[in-house]
């Protein structure tokens, strides 16, 4: 997770849907997990601790969760990083 | 024969993340593929499941890329709106200030407005959204 250097393991196999994957993610962080599709329909508050889950995949570019079926997230995804919102605002 | 002629197909049942929508991740779960008879509709030899086609977008200056459907789309205009949905940027914003790039199978990357979108469908790999200030120097 972005912000904290310890990493953790999950099994994604044992969940059989985005929504199960969700919340194994939140109870494993706490924080919370933004799920918009679209970017702009999300409003951070000031301070707010907020995230959004993305994976690296094969090429090694950071993708966000969900844009796939699971079962193809599931064959391509190498590694989990749950990213801060701002990350993905423009630079 | 009668006209309900079977034939054995593989089929994804409807609640399986290749066969419906990605809308609600409540509704998508990974399920094994099960032999089932299809029965044959008229003028049709064979049933076919959707095709999909996700390519990898990335916008500059933007650290997440996102993955989109391009068999969702039938023209330039819904694509460039829904990328612009999926990067939170305002439409006059987006259409002023970013162009759309598209990576053919021989690797090179071309601007997507040159070709007709049959041609681009047929040929994207992965798209990317540039800046319209930025410079794109040939090596």
């Amino acid at each position: 997770m972005e912000g904290i250097p310890i990493g953790r393991k999950l099994n994604i196999l044992v969940h059989r849907n985005y929504r199960e994957l969700v919340k194994t993610w939140k109870h494993m962080f706490n924080t919370t997990i933004l799920w918009s599709r679209e970017m702009d329909e999300i409003v951070v508050q000031p301070g707010e601790r907020c995230h959004v889950l993305t994976y690296e995949d094969e090429e090694g570019d950071l993708v966000i969760v969900r844009d796939v079926p699971l079962e193809m997230f599931v064959s391509t995804v190498k590694r989990l990083k749950i990213t801060r919102v701002a990350t993905f605002t423009t630079s | 024969m009668d006209k309900w002629d079977l034939e054995l197909g593989l089929a994804l049942p409807s609640n399986s993340p290749c066969a419906g929508s990605n809308d609600d991740m409540e509704e998508e779960e990974v399920t094994h593929p099960t032999l089932c008879l299809l029965p044959l509709t008229p003028g049709h030899s064979w049933r076919k499941k959707r095709h999909r086609m996700y390519v990898k977008v990335k916008m500059e200056g933007v650290g997440i890329a996102r993955k989109v459907d391009l068999t969702m789309h039938h023209s330039f205009h819904t694509l460039n709106h829904a990328l612009l949905h999926m990067f939170g940027k305002p439409p006059h914003q987006f259409s002023n200030s970013y162009r759309l790039l598209f990576q053919d199978q021989q690797g090179h990357w071309l601007l997507a407005k040159d070709v007709p979108w049959r041609t681009f469908l047929n040929s994207a790999q992965r798209l990317k959204l540039l800046r319209t200030t930025t410079t794109i120097v040939r090596n």
